[in-house]
């Protein structure tokens, strides 16, 4: 037993609890850090090179101490599947909450001047009109309200056709991110397989990692399957996206006309597919799961839903109309009020036959008397029928109304979700002050410890050295 | 269950529930400015669509009430017409019994029969009666007049129907030929009020008693059908009046309901934001304390 044992003992314990003290440090450091995974050292008390004998029993006093085994990343592969999902869901759910809250918001109802108003005031200019049909004023406000609605209904589908392209192009943005985003994961995974070899500490990198495969579920819901040497693969409907250290890319492609019976809308299905050969990939969710949802869905079923509340006005004033007459009994006659051709709300247009010429509006019956006012009754009467364009319109902005309502509680929901499984995952691998400055404390006294039989035992060998055999001096 | 706390959850989940606290605020701040309760479909989709409908409802309602003022005064145009002709057909049925009765000369029949083609002529002038430009006995023809100065109809026999309430079309005008009877180009006194009343003066003229006499029978059947048109209009004319009188019952239950369907109880609404102040208040004191003392601070 050598004279110096002990202060090798110390010395293992003040350079231990120094690394934890730092390792603590570290923690604290990161504990606003966003995918920081908690780290904590892993001390074992050193074994000394013992040779199994059966009749060694004595204890081992050579290679007292403490020594550092490694360091732990702190982390739950199973919360963090559970997180990713949820994330994924809460992604996909905000954005179809946040189209359905566009779409309620071009058509601003209730209210007096949006659509359904327009739609009340029309009928009742006709209805005025017929009071008196032989006022040019009268005839006038008819095609002034008509030109009203007719805008309404066009700028309600521009919005909508904004809002298409808009999300076409956050589609594309997106799905360049995936592929950069698959391509770092992909770029990690070999650094983290190069520098397990070497024998590196791969802690950062994996945190890095798992923050890249959060912002990809995020973006398009993928899944996780682990792969050899600590490599993650990330995998998109039974595909991979990243298998080790390759990685594939995804692209956005029109595939044939809508599903139908959205395929009568000069809109193409929007398909996100593998780059590699042009295969659909067949699950995905996340952000780019609500916007395809809503390309492909969500904005062209109002823009259906908004041509034929247009297409229902344009029948139901042109078969009344197109019975009369206008004040000349000879030319005025089986005219069409709306353009016959424009039966989408872009395309809904004042017939050429009418279009500033108020007096070939037809109020009377064909064969009547010139100030007959029969038809514009009926005309003046069409906002009270079940089948008519307001009917139709009121329909669609109730199923608005429900599919926002619920979509907008969905998304809540699922927030609330995400959050829960982040809180989850993070009361594994988050940072705790409170744990970190027990720890300092406990590793600060053990460092003062070690420093305390440093000097203890530095006494020892001065009483031994200095002091002994000093009789008679 | 959470046994272990990380630092950075408790601000996550205290920042949600601040916006969450936050948005419930903003929206019963929105209720209360705005007066609303919908304010937009997805706020309440089933009364949001009561209320477009009740809206729809009651724009037609008030077109009813517009369309029945312009009934009204067809009506009232039409019975002030024929309350002035029935008094000139009694003037002229005094003026033949008169011509009947006296053995009147011929200067006095002149003068008789000279009335009686003024009455004819002011007859005429109601017949030509207008209302805002349009002659009220013409049917639905453009006539600029009913009848020429001659007498003859120049309208048509249409009907000028205004519709009064939903499946309710009231007809407010009377042709001429329905008020003044039919012109006859054979037979003048079973004609029209016109064609008889001047065959009378021609019979008054020539003294010829025996027409006249028949011609006393005569003016009291062209009185009863302008009676008759008098109590058609009057009966029309009630019917408009209790039709806009349950419209305007209608109007307003259906304003209130539209109101309690879309409009915020003030007080309910300002009980909302003080309750939705308070928890957002409560949340971002729960949110300061976040900043929780920790071990740190009983550390020396």
């Amino acid at each position: 037993m050598s004279s110096f044992s002990g202060l090798n003992t110390a010395l293992s314990g003040l350079q231990s609890h120094k690394r934890a003290i730092d390792l603590i440090g570290h923690n604290i450091a990161n504990v606003n850090t966003a995918g920081y995974s908690r780290r904590q050292v892993q001390l074992e008390p050193s074994v000394g090179l013992v040779v199994a004998s059966r009749y060694n029993t004595d204890f081992n006093w050579n290679n007292l101490g403490v020594s550092v085994e490694g360091v732990n990343r702190i982390r739950d592969s199973f919360l963090d599947i559970k997180a990713r999902n949820e994330i994924a869901n809460s992604a996909s759910a905000t954005k179809l909450d946040s189209i359905l809250g566009s779409i309620e918001g071009a058509f601003p109802e209730p209210s007096d001047t949006a659509l359904s108003g327009q739609l009340s005031a029309f009928w009742n200019t006709f209805a005025d009109a017929a009071n008196n049909p032989g006022s040019l004023p009268a005839r006038t406000a008819v095609l002034a309200q008509a030109n009203s609605l007719v805008s309404t209904f066009a700028k309600a589908a521009a919005d909508l056709t904004t809002m298409h392209n808009d999300l076409s192009a956050q589609l594309s943005m997106s799905v360049e991110e995936v592929n950069t985003l698959a391509q770092q994961v992909a770029d990690l995974n070999s650094q983290i397989r190069a520098a397990g070899v070497a024998g590196a500490d791969v802690g950062d990198l994996q945190d890095q990692r798992d923050m890249l495969i959060d912002q990809l579920t995020t973006s398009v819901g993928a899944t996780t399957r682990p792969n050899e040497f600590g490599q993650i693969d990330v995998m998109l409907g039974g595909s991979a996206l990243v298998s080790g250290g390759r990685s594939e890319r995804l692209q956005i492609a029109s595939s044939g006309p809508l599903a139908p019976p959205l395929n009568t809308l000069p809109l193409a299905n929007t398909e996100l597919q593998w780059e590699r050969d042009g295969y659909p990939v067949n699950a995905f969710g996340g952000t780019i799961g609500g916007i395809i949802q809503g390309v492909n869905d969500v904005v062209p079923r109002y823009m259906a839903d908004l041509n034929t509340s247009a297409a229902t006005l344009v029948s139901a004033v042109n078969g009344l109309h197109s019975t009369g007459q206008g004040q000349d009994t000879v030319n005025d006659v089986g005219l069409n009020f709306f353009d016959p051709a424009g039966v989408t709300a872009s395309s809904l247009a004042i017939s050429a036959d009418v279009d500033g010429q108020p007096t070939r509006i037809a109020l009377a019956a064909l064969g009547a008397g010139g100030l007959d006012s029969s038809v514009g009754h009926a005309l003046g009467m069409l906002g009270a029928s079940t089948t008519g364009p307001d009917a139709t319109h009121r329909s669609m902005l109730g199923r608005l109304g429900v599919e926002a309502q619920t979509a907008s509680s969905r998304a809540t929901l699922q927030q609330r979700f995400a959050i829960e499984a982040e809180n989850q995952r993070t009361s594994v691998s988050g940072v705790n002050l409170d744990e970190e400055m027990t720890n300092l404390v406990m590793s600060q006294r053990a460092y003062e410890s070690s420093a305390r039989l440093l000097t203890t035992i530095d006494q020892m060998l001065d009483q031994l050295i200095n002091r002994t055999g000093v009789v008679g001096r | 269950m959470i046994t272990r706390v990380a630092t950075s959850a408790a601000p996550r989940t205290m920042l949600n529930n601040l916006q969450i606290a936050g948005r419930g605020l903003l929206t019963a701040q929105e209720q209360l400015t705005t007066g609303k309760r919908i304010n937009r479909m997805s706020d309440s989709p089933a009364d949001a669509v009561s209320a477009l409908a009740q809206r729809a409802s009651m724009r037609r309602l008030q077109q009813f009430g517009r369309n029945a003022l312009e009934a009204n005064s067809w009506l009232a145009a039409g019975d002030s017409a024929l309350s002035s002709v029935s008094d000139r057909l009694s003037s002229a049925r005094s003026l033949l019994v008169q011509a009947n009765s006296a053995a009147s000369d011929s200067t006095s029949r002149a003068a008789i029969a000279g009335e009686i083609r003024a009455l004819r002529g002011s007859i005429i002038q109601a017949a030509n009666t207008s209302l805002e430009g349009r002659q009220i006995f013409a049917g639905t023809s453009t006539a600029s007049t009913a009848y020429g100065t001659t007498g003859t109809y120049q309208g048509d026999l249409g009907a000028v129907r205004i519709p009064v309430g939903d499946g309710v079309t009231v007809t407010v005008n009377q042709t001429g030929p329905a008020v003044f009877g039919t012109f006859n180009a054979t037979d003048p006194t079973d004609g029209d009020v016109f064609q008889l009343l001047e065959s009378l003066a021609v019979a008054v003229e020539t003294g010829a008693t025996a027409a006249i006499g028949t011609g006393l029978t005569l003016i009291d059947a062209a009185a009863t059908r302008v009676a008759n048109a008098q109590v058609k209009v009057g009966t029309t004319a009630r019917q408009v009046e209790d039709l806009s009188a349950t419209i305007e019952d209608s109007l307003v239950a259906l304003q209130e309901r539209n109101s309690a369907t879309e409009n915020v109880d003030l007080a309910e609404a300002v009980i909302a934001v003080k309750t939705r102040e308070a928890a957002y208040q409560a949340a971002l004191q729960a949110t300061a304390k976040v900043i929780q003392p920790s071990l740190l601070d009983f550390l020396r």
